[in-house]
């Protein structure tokens, strides 16, 4: 099933954009200390790796994609639209109004249990210092689940 | 109140694979499929054309389930 293929694709991309924000966050953080304190010796440090595979493995996906859409739609839907979206006839198009109608309906269940799990964040401050970006991210990611679930459960 | 298709069966007397019938009336061979199994009601449109391909009035190749056709 093609969509699966596209699913991971997001999951993947969105994995990496995460990490890549949980070093940014660090750096981040070395900034805000920099400019409290103009002595420290440097600005900040930073691991590269999350940006280069974000940017390399992300973008050969999007590439990937961006490549197969074009063949059959228009610029405007291969940009703006994501890869999940199957919408070649009229029951694609019905498949795909569903799986949208569940992840709108998850949105309301996940972001309650999301904010909650905010309140956390003072306990786990000094050993997960990004967690808001890690909790943040569950909400596309029950969005998407949600998507494919209904998907494949209609299709 | 469902709705009943003879497609499988109006497939078979004209020697139409489902690929073909997709390709025909403009929809993915999946959507046959999903047609074939009364999992999946058509719209107007999708009927109208399924019934000029088989050459026939929409009302002999769909009908509510119950009724008399």
């Amino acid at each position: 099933m093609k969509i699966m293929k596209s699913v991971w694709i997001s999951l993947a991309v969105l994995g990496l954009f995460s990490w890549a924000l949980v070093e940014f966050y660090s750096a981040s953080i070395d900034i805000s200390k920099f400019l409290q304190d103009p002595e420290r010796e440097y600005m900040f440090e930073i691991r590269l790796i999350p940006f280069v595979a974000f940017f390399l493995i992300g973008g050969w996906l999007a590439f990937v994609s961006i490549r197969k859409k074009r063949k059959y739609q228009s610029w405007k839907k291969v940009f703006l639209l994501p890869d999940e979206f199957e919408e070649s006839d009229e029951r694609e198009k019905q498949l795909t109004a569903q799986a949208c109608r569940s992840a709108y309906i998850s949105m309301w269940y996940s972001f309650p249990v999301i904010s909650a799990l905010l309140l956390l964040y003072p306990f786990v401050t000094e050993t997960l210092p990004y967690y808001p970006i890690l909790v943040f991210a569950l909400l596309p990611i029950t969005q998407i689940i949600t998507y494919t679930v209904s998907w494949k459960k209609n299709f | 109140m469902e709705i009943k298709n003879r497609v499988k069966e109006l497939r078979a007397r004209d020697g139409l694979t489902q690929g073909a019938l997709a390709e025909k009336v403009h929809v993915t061979r999946q959507t046959i499929v999903a047609l074939e199994k009364g999992s999946y009601v058509p719209s107007l449109l999708l009927a109208m054309n399924i019934a000029r391909t088989f050459e026939m009035p929409v009302e002999e190749i769909f009908s509510i389930e119950g009724e008399d056709s």
